[in-house]
């Protein structure tokens, strides 16, 4: 690890104005997690053209913090109104809202609370740790492993994504083939421009992230009747929350791992990690856990332990291969790469080497975030977080119309944009209603301009030879995860059935 | 299971048509370009269409075909299936009145983009809040207030942004 720049990004972190935006984030990111069907993607999604104003790395931090504040802000509906504020939260239900239900809320909240603060922290740290090992990974990419890697993820996001594999491969290549509109890359010559300007830049990939996540969401919220919550106010001990949560270190630890590796695999986001986290502490407990003999799915604390503190730092996993190989793993992820790119900043080496001061800010502003969300969740969550739920979505549904309408005419002043914008809303919620994978057309557009502009260098390089992309050991294994993943799950049943005759 | 994947939902046919249209005039015009430039699109708009063909066609395709084809139908996708992170509210419509929720919010959000790119956007803006916001019967005070902050809103983003809300192409 660089001690001069790991010192020089501290620096940075906390120097006005940006600290400022890093809580204005973590805030905006509570509120939003906090209501059910909003998430910290449609808000990064809203906030990424307002980013435009804003330099590079302030940006960056600002997306951040709406992304860690979000999920944990989704633990507030989970706590509150027995719905996850985000999918991150789902688990956290489990246990959260009966803890509620028996008089626990300001319990409940400051596990949650503490439990995120710590797994950010945790990952945080390792982060900075291995980002070293990181580099190396990375350097050793070239064009034609760096196009691989994007067909990788582009299956993998496939694959894991809710939808068929058909359906991911149809979302995927569309996403890819909208990519192609404009001039293409490493050559001059438009591509379906039809002779209008606007379109020489292609479709902006920010009004398309707007349009699926924010404006798509919003003709959900639209058919959603009146305030989200009816609760009471909250009750219960702050100092028992956090108690209960320091007393369980060793499913701090595990649930924090399971975050920072499951949120690393792309398209393996949170929602997995903290069903994993919940199940392992529900397998690992004992009766000596339970103080006053809760059982998990009753109100036991350690189930929103490992739910809250894994989902956080699944936020911090998800940063690796974002940065290192501009493979996003969820919505979010995809917004903070469409902000990278935005910034004229490119995911892989650089981000390593003579932008690693960007990346180390990333990092560190991810591990303070923690501490905001601490200081939030114990002194100002348990007292006004159920007035956040008892919001109308009628009130947020053209508030946010407008902000993404200005947001994407901001981009190049351009109305192409703002036609992108509510075309690419109506048809993500087409799109979402049936099973298309937002996540891997999304990943299709931002990942589009990097796979041919690699594929081609790699062409060149070995003077057309498709050859290059099997003949060094990582872009042969790529290859192969690639196969496997794609046709893995069709292969698989039909062996199984044989062997399993075959011994039976 | 063939009669399971027979039907799709008509909005459904209809989104897989568009994609199954744009496509194959994008596969087309791909062999105007130059051959390097067009082989990326050429490639993706060749999986558009024939996945596109697939799912409109399925229930012409053989029951031992469609078993190795995992599906959304049949709820299995081989690695397990999971939501993505902002995917919260899985709920359908329940009923027209939803539904009608969903137009009207659609249709509003488009008569606003049109009429700001012919207009500008400083009156549309609050025009368009204070409309969506009458229509759901929200009370006057908050029509009010939200149409205050949208006017705002259009004001700020012309100022800090340097962007023209004053006019469209026909004002």
């Amino acid at each position: 690890m660089s001690v001069d720049t790991l010192l020089q990004s501290l620096d940075i972190v906390f120097s006005w104005p940006l600290f400022g935006w890093l809580i204005v984030g973590i805030l905006v990111g509570i509120v939003l997690g906090a209501l059910p069907g909003i998430g910290p993607a449609a808000g990064m999604a809203i906030a990424l053209p307002i980013t435009i104003a804003l330099d590079g790395i302030t940006a960056l931090v600002l997306l951040i913090g709406i992304y860690n504040g979000g999920m944990y802000g989704g633990s507030i509906a989970a706590i509150l109104l027995n719905t996850p504020g985000t999918s991150g939260a789902a688990a956290t239900v489990l246990d959260g809202y009966p803890m509620a239900r028996s008089g626990k809320v300001r319990e409940a909240l400051s596990i949650s609370a503490v439990s995120s603060f710590i797994g950010g922290l945790g990952t945080g740290i390792l982060l900075l740790v291995i980002s070293p090992l990181l580099m190396e990974v990375v350097l050793a990419f070239q064009s034609p492993e760096r196009f691989l890697i994007a067909v990788l993820g582009l299956s993998l996001i496939t694959i894991i994504a809710r939808s068929s594999i058909t359906k991911g491969i149809i979302a995927g290549s569309l996403g890819l083939l909208i990519s192609t509109i404009g001039i293409a890359p490493m050559y001059s010559t438009p591509r379906y421009t039809f002779g209008m300007f606007g379109l020489y830049n292609g479709v902006h990939f920010v009004a398309v992230l707007m349009g699926l996540f924010a404006i798509s969401e919003m003709f959900v919220l639209a058919a959603e009747k009146g305030a989200i919550s009816k609760t009471t106010e909250s009750r219960g001990s702050v100092v028992s929350g956090i108690r209960s949560t320091l007393k369980r270190p060793i499913t701090l630890l595990k649930s924090t791992l399971i975050g920072l590796g499951i949120g690393s695999l792309p398209g393996a986001g949170a929602t997995i990690s903290n069903f994993v986290a919940y199940s392992e502490a529900m397998r690992s407990s004992d009766s000596s856990d339970s103080s006053d003999s809760t059982n998990f799915g009753e109100g036991h604390p350690k189930g929103v332990v490992s739910a809250e503190s894994a989902n956080n730092s699944t936020v911090g996993g998800s940063l690796i291969p974002t940065i290192a190989f501009g493979i996003p793993g969820s919505g979010s992820t995809a917004v903070l790469l469409g902000g990278l790119i935005l910034h004229g900043l490119r995911p892989g080496p650089d981000m390593f080497s003579s932008q690693l001061h960007i990346t180390y800010s990333v990092f560190i502003s991810y591990l303070v975030g923690s501490f905001i969300i601490l200081v939030a969740g114990l002194f100002i969550i348990p007292r006004v977080g159920h007035y956040i739920t008892k919001l109308n979505v009628d009130y947020i549904i053209p508030i946010v119309v407008v902000l993404a309408v200005f947001g994407s005419l901001a981009l190049r002043n351009n109305w192409m944009d703002v036609f992108t914008l509510a075309s690419f809303g109506i048809l993500g919620f087409f799109m979402k209603q049936y099973n298309y994978s937002l996540i891997a057309f999304v990943l299709g557009v931002v990942l589009g301009p990097i796979a041919e502009s690699n594929l081609h260098r790699s062409l060149q390089i070995s003077n057309g030879s498709w050859m290059v992309f099997v003949n060094r050991p990582i872009s042969l294994i790529l290859v192969l995860a690639t196969v496997f993943v794609l046709f893995g799950p069709m292969l698989f049943p039909p062996i199984r059935d044989r062997i399993s005759e075959q011994l039976g | 299971m063939k009669e399971e994947n027979a039907n799709l939902p008509f909005p459904e046919v209809g989104l897989l048509l568009l994609f199954f249209v744009a496509s194959t005039f994008m596969y087309i015009e791909s062999y105007s370009f130059p051959s390097e430039v067009g082989r990326f699109p050429q490639i993706t708009s060749f999986v558009v269409v024939i996945g596109s063909v697939a799912l409109l066609g399925k229930r012409f395709i053989p029951d031992s075909i469609m078993d190795l084809l995992p599906d959304a139908s049949t709820g299995s996708s081989g690695l397990g299936s999971m939501t993505d992170d902002f995917e919260v509210n899985e709920n359908e419509p329940e009923g027209d009145s939803n539904y009608d929720a969903q137009i009207r919010f659609g249709g509003l959000m488009v008569l606003y983009v049109v009429s700001s790119w012919l207009v500008g956007l400083i009156w549309t803006t609050p025009a368009f809040v204070a409309l969506y916001l009458y229509l759901t019967d929200k009370p006057w005070y908050t029509v009010v207030a939200l149409t205050i902050v949208s006017y705002s809103i259009a004001v700020l983003f012309g100022l800090v942004m340097s962007m023209d809300v004053q006019s469209g192409v026909m004002l």
